[in-house]
C-alpha cells in the first residue's frame, strides 16, 4: 500500500465520518447544550435589555467587555472546556468500547496511530465548531450592547481567546482520551483530574500547580476570574511564559496521544469487557 | 504448510478458562468450528483475529503472527457474533467507511460498498440507517463488512444467526463458493446442520479444549467404541431379524414405528456391511433402503462432547 | 390425534400485575451496586461527615471531660451546641455526598438498559413502565436515604442515647420531621433528574457529564446574572430559582428557620422543584419505551 492508501484515506475517512456522526446526530445534543449555556444566557440578557433597558445604572457594571470577560473566565475556561473534553474527549474511545464498535476499527489494516489521530482530530473539530458557534455568537451579541463599539472592533481578542480555548480542548481532550483508554474507573478518574486536581492543585504549596493544565491555560488566557483575598494569597503562583505554556500544552497532548496509540496497539480493548463497573 | 497454524493456544479470563492447549492446522477451504455454548469458539476466533492475546502459545495466518500485526487485516475478514453497529450510519456509509480504512479511495470504497451490499442482497437498504435494519439485514451487513475487501481468510462467528431460510441458503452458498475459490473460511456455529451444509471439515471444541479435527466421516470412523445404528427398510423385517440375530457383530435389533423398518446396532459396521450382499443373494430378502444414522455431524458432535 | 389451529390470539384473561414487581428491580440494583468495591469506598467517604458529627455529639454529651481538659471555651461551646442549626449544617454538608451518590448509582441506570437493549426485555415482562421506573428510582433512593435522612435521624438518636434523655426525641420531633422533609427535597429532584438524563443517552460518560453540568453550571450562571442585573429589571433573587443547589439551600434554611440567602417566598422554590420533576417526568414518559424507532 502506498502512503496515500495507508495514511490519507483512512485518516480522512475517520475524520469525516466521526465528525459527521458527532455533529449531525443526537450525539451532538449534550455537547451542544453545554456549549450553548453562555449563549442562552447572553441571548436572554440582551432581549431583556431591549425590553427593559439597561440592567444597571452603573455603565461600568454592564460594560460589554466586562461581561464577555466574565463569561470567558467563569464559563468557558472553568466549565465548558473541561466538560466538553470530559464528554467528547473521553468519549473518543469509551463510546466505541461501550457501543461495541471498537472491533470494527481494530480489524482494519490502518496504522493504529492513524486511527487515534483521526478520532482525536474529529473530536477537536467537533468541539471547536461548537465552541466557535457559542463564543463568537456571544461576542457578536454582546457587541450590540450600547457603547460596545470599541469592543466590536477588537477582533484580535476574540481570535486569541478562540485559539487558547481550542488549545485547552486539545490538551484536556488528549488527557481525557488517555484516561478513557487506560482506566477501568475512567469517569471517576476523569472527574477527579478535571474538577479536583486541576481546580485545587494551585492551593498546594510548592510546584503542584505546574502539573495542571489549568495553570498553563491561565498563563496565556487574557481573562481571569475575580479572586477573593484568601484565594489570591493561597494561589499566588507566577504565570508561565506564553512560549512555555504553549509548548507544555502541546507536549501534554502529544504524549497523551502517543500513549493512547500504545494502548490501542498492545492492550486488549474488547467490547463489553472494558465497561466500567 | 497449513494456511492457519495454531500451536498450543491457551487463554484465561482471570479464573475462567477460555481455551486450553489448542493446537490445529486449518487448510484452505471451509472448516466448521463446532462446540456447545461456552466451548471457547469465540475466544479462539478473537485470538485468531488479533483482538485478544493468547496467554500461551501462538498462531500464524499465512505466516503472519496474529497478535499485533496490522498487515494481518489485509488478508483477514471477521464477522463477529455480536449485534453492535454504528446505528446512525446507513449501510452504504458504514461499508464505505470500513472500505476506506482498508486504504481505498472514496470512489473505489463507495463502489466496493455498493457491490458488496448487492452481493448480500441489500440493494434496497443501501441508504437506510442500520438502526432501522431487521435482524437478518444486520447480519448480512455484518457479513458484508467481513468480505468487502475479498480477504484470503474469513472468520465467521455464527454467521447465519437471525437470517431467514432464504438468507441462510444464500449465505451458505456464498461461504461454499469462498471455500471453492481456495480461500480459508472458518465458520463457528453450534447449529450442526448449518455447518454440515457447507463442509465436512470440522474442529470440535468443548470446555476450551480441542476434541477432534479433520473430516467428519474420518472422525466418525475413529470413534470405534461407540455403536453404530443402521436402519434397514424391508418388507420382510421379521425374517430378516431372525437371520440378523445370529450375526456375532449385531448387538441389538429393534423394530421402528414404520412397519417395514428395522434398527440394527452394531460395533463392527464394516463386517456387518460385508454380510449384507449374502442376505440379498442367498436368503432372497428384499432390502429397499439402508441408512447409517450416526455418520452425520450431529452424531459425531454428540459422541465427542457427551 | 387432534390438530390445533396454529394461530396467534390475544390473551383474554385478566391482567394482574404484581403490585410489588418493582421491588425485584430495586433489590437487584441495590445489591449489585453494593457489590462494587469502589462504590463502597465512596459511600464511606460520603458518611465521613456523619462520623464527625457523631463525635461532636459525643463531646457535647461529655462536657465534664472538656472542663477537665480545659477545652470548654466559648468557641468550643458554640461548636458543640446541638440544636436545629447543627442538623441543618449536617444536611447542608450532605448535599455534596447526595450529589455523588446520585451520580454513581443513577447515571447508568437507564443508559445501560438502552445500550444493551435490556429495556425491551424489562418491558416484555409483566411489569408496567411505572414499575420499571419505580424500581430503578429506588436504587439511588436507598443510597440517598443512607447518606441523608437515616444518618440525620441517627444523630438525634445518638444525642438521646449519649445523654440518656429519650424524651429528647419526642420533644424535638419537629426537627426529625424537618430532616425527613429536607432529605426528600434533596432526593426527589435529584433522582428525577438523573433518571431523565440517563434515559436520554446510551453512554454513562454522557449521563455523568450532563448531571454535573446541570448541577454546577446553573450556579455559575446565577452568579454571573447576580453580578450583572440590578433591581432596575427584576428582583435578581428570582435567578436563584434556576439553580438546584440554591433552591435546596433556600428550602433548607426555610425549613430549619435559619437565615435565608434569597428574599423570595418558599413557594417559588417548591414550584421550581415541581416544574423540574414534572419536566423530568415528561422526558421519562417519552424515553421509556419498549421499542425504539430509528428514522
Amino acid at each position: 500500500m502506498n502512503v496515500q492508501a495507508r495514511i490519507l484515506y483512512p485518516l480522512t475517512a475517520l475524520v469525516t465520518t466521526n465528525t459527521k456522526m458527532s455533529l449531525f446526530s443526537r450525539k451532538a445534543f449534550f455537547p451542544g447544550l453545554i456549549a450553548s449555556f453562555p449563549l442562552g444566557l447572553v441571548i436572554m440578557f440582551r432581549i431583556l435589555w431591549i425590553i427593559w433597558g439597561a440592567p444597571s445604572d452603573d455603565p461600568e457594571a454592564t460594560d460589554a467587555f466586562l461581561i464577555y470577560s466574565m463569561l470567558c473566565a467563569m464559563m468557558y475556561m472553568q466549565l465548558i472546556i473541561p466538560l466538553l473534553s470530559l464528554l467528547k474527549g473521553m468519549g473518543t474511545f469509551t463510546e466505541e468500547i461501550e457501543e461495541g464498535t471498537l472491533m470494527f476499527l481494530r480489524l482494519r489494516p490502518a496504522p493504529r496511530s492513524i486511527i487515534i489521530a483521526g478520532k482525536f482530530l474529529s473530536y477537536v473539530i467537533t468541539t471547536t465548531v461548537l465552541l466557535i458557534i457559542s463564543l463568537w455568537s456571544v461576542y457578536t451579541i454582546l457587541s450590540t450592547i450600547p457603547g460596545a463599539g470599541m469592543f466590536l472592533g477588537d477582533l484580535k481578542v476574540l481570535i486569541k481567546d478562540t485559539w487558547v480555548l481550542v488549545l485547552g480542548l486539545v490538551a484536556y481532550g488528549a488527557v481525557m482520551m488517555l484516561i478513557g483508554t487506560y482506566f477501568k474507573h475512567r469517569i471517576m478518574i476523569g472527574v477527579f483530574v478535571l474538577f479536583v486536581w486541576d481546580a485545587w492543585a494551585a492551593y498546594i504549596p510548592g510546584s503542584a500547580h505546574k502539573f495542571t493544565i489549568k495553570y498553563y491555560m491561565q498563563s496565556i488566557f487574557p481573562h481571569q476570574r475575580e479572586q477573593t483575598i484568601v484565594e489570591s494569597l493561597l494561589t499566588n503562583n507566577p504565570p508561565a511564559s506564553m512560549t512555555a505554556s504553549i509548548i507544555t500544552l502541546l507536549c501534554i497532548a502529544l504524549v497523551s496521544i502517543f500513549l493512547t496509540s500504545l494502548a490501542f496497539q498492545f492492550k486488549e480493548l474488547s467490547s463489553g469487557q472494558e465497561n466500567e463497573s | 504448510m497449513a494456511y492457519i497454524e495454531i500451536k498450543n493456544l491457551s487463554k484465561w479470563y482471570g479464573q475462567v478458562l477460555g481455551i486450553s492447549g489448542v493446537t490445529a492446522r486449518i487448510e484452505p477451504g471451509v472448516t466448521g468450528l463446532l462446540g456447545p455454548n461456552g466451548a471457547g469458539k469465540s475466544t479462539l476466533l478473537k485470538i485468531l483475529t488479533g483482538q485478544i492475546k493468547a496467554d500461551t502459545g501462538g498462531a500464524t495466518i499465512g505466516g503472519i503472527p496474529v497478535w499485533n500485526h496490522i498487515k494481518l487485516y489485509e488478508i483477514v475478514g471477521f464477522c463477529p457474533d455480536m449485534e453492535k453497529f454504528y446505528e446512525r450510519l446507513t449501510g452504504l456509509e458504514f461499508l464505505t467507511y470500513m472500505a476506506r480504512l482498508h486504504g481505498m479511495s472514496k470512489s473505489k470504497a463507495m463502489q466496493t460498498a455498493r457491490d458488496t451490499l448487492h452481493t448480500m442482497g441489500l440493494d434496497d437498504a443501501v441508504n437506510k440507517r442500520i438502526g432501522a435494519y431487521s435482524k437478518g439485514m444486520r447480519q448480512r451487513v455484518k457479513f458484508a463488512q467481513a468480505i468487502m475487501h475479498d480477504p484470503e481468510v474469513l472468520f465467521l462467528d455464527e454467521p447465519m444467526q437471525g437470517m431467514d431460510p432464504l438468507g441462510r441458503l444464500q449465505t451458505a452458498e456464498l461461504i461454499r463458493d469462498y471455500g471453492q475459490r481456495g480461500k480459508t473460511v472458518v465458520v463457528s456455529s453450534h447449529i450442526l446442520n448449518e455447518v454440515e451444509d457447507m463442509t465436512n471439515t470440522i474442529l470440535v471444541l468443548n470446555h476450551g479444549q480441542l476434541l477432534a479435527e479433520g473430516d467428519v466421516h474420518e472422525i466418525r470412523e475413529l470413534i470405534d467404541e461407540q455403536p453404530r445404528h443402521v436402519r434397514i427398510t424391508t418388507p420382510e423385517r421379521r425374517k430378516l431379524s431372525n437371520i440378523l440375530i445370529g450375526f456375532p457383530e449385531v448387538q441389538t435389533i429393534s423394530f421402528e414405528d414404520a412397519p417395514d423398518e428395522l434398527m440394527v446396532q452394531t460395533m463392527s459396521p464394516d463386517a456387518f456391511y460385508q454380510r449384507l450382499p449374502d442376505l440379498v443373494m442367498k436368503d432372497k430378502i428384499t432390502i429397499e433402503q439402508i441408512s447409517t444414522l450416526d455418520d452425520n455431524l450431529e452424531s459425531v458432535f454428540d459422541y465427542l462432547v457427551k | 390425534m387432534p390438530v390445533y389451529e396454529q394461530t396467534y390470539s390475544h390473551y383474554e384473561g385478566e391482567y394482574r400485575p404484581r403490585s410489588l414487581a418493582w421491588t425485584l428491580i430495586a433489590r437487584r440494583g441495590i445489591i449489585q451496586t453494593w457489590r462494587k468495591k469502589w462504590f463502597r469506598i465512596i459511600l464511606m467517604f460520603c458518611l465521613a461527615p456523619f462520623i464527625i458529627m457523631t463525635l461532636r455529639i459525643y463531646l457535647a454529651s461529655n462536657m465534664e471531660l472538656l472542663n477537665l481538659l480545659e477545652f470548654n471555651t466559648s468557641a468550643v461551646k458554640d461548636i458543640l451546641n446541638i440544636d436545629e442549626k447543627f442538623y441543618h449544617t449536617f444536611l447542608l454538608i450532605q448535599s455534596f455526598p447526595c450529589f455523588l451518590m446520585t451520580l454513581f448509582t443513577g447515571a447508568d441506570l437507564i443508559a445501560s438498559d438502552r445500550r444493551t437493549k435490556a429495556l425491551t426485555l424489562y418491558l416484555s415482562k409483566p411489569i408496567t413502565r411505572l414499575d420499571y421506573l419505580f424500581g430503578k428510582a429506588s436504587i439511588p433512593c436507598f443510597y440517598l436515604y443512607l447518606v441523608s435522612m437515616i444518618p440525620g435521624l441517627f444523630l438525634m438518636f445518638f444525642y438521646a442515647f449519649f445523654n440518656e434523655n429519650w424524651m429528647y426525641l419526642w420533644e424535638n420531633r419537629q426537627i426529625a420531621g424537618r430532616i425527613v422533609l429536607l432529605s426528600h427535597v434533596y432526593i426527589i429532584p435529584m433522582i428525577a433528574l438523573i433518571l431523565a438524563i440517563s434515559s436520554m443517552t446510551r453512554s454513562k460518560v454522557s449521563a455523568v457529564v450532563m448531571f454535573c453540568v446541570i448541577s454546577f453550571v446553573p450556579d455559575t450562571l446565577v452568579n454571573i446574572l447576580y453580578n450583572l442585573v440590578q433591581e432596575t429589571w427584576i428582583n435578581p433573587d428570582y435567578f436563584s430559582l434556576f439553580s438546584l443547589n440554591t433552591v435546596n439551600r433556600q428550602l433548607g434554611a426555610v425549613l430549619f428557620k435559619q437565615e435565608i440567602p434569597y428574599d423570595l417566598h418558599w413557594g417559588w422554590y417548591v414550584s421550581a422543584l415541581a416544574v423540574l420533576v414534572a419536566l423530568c417526568g415528561l422526558i421519562l414518559n417519552k424515553q421509556i419505551r419498549a421499542v425504539e424507532v430509528v428514522k
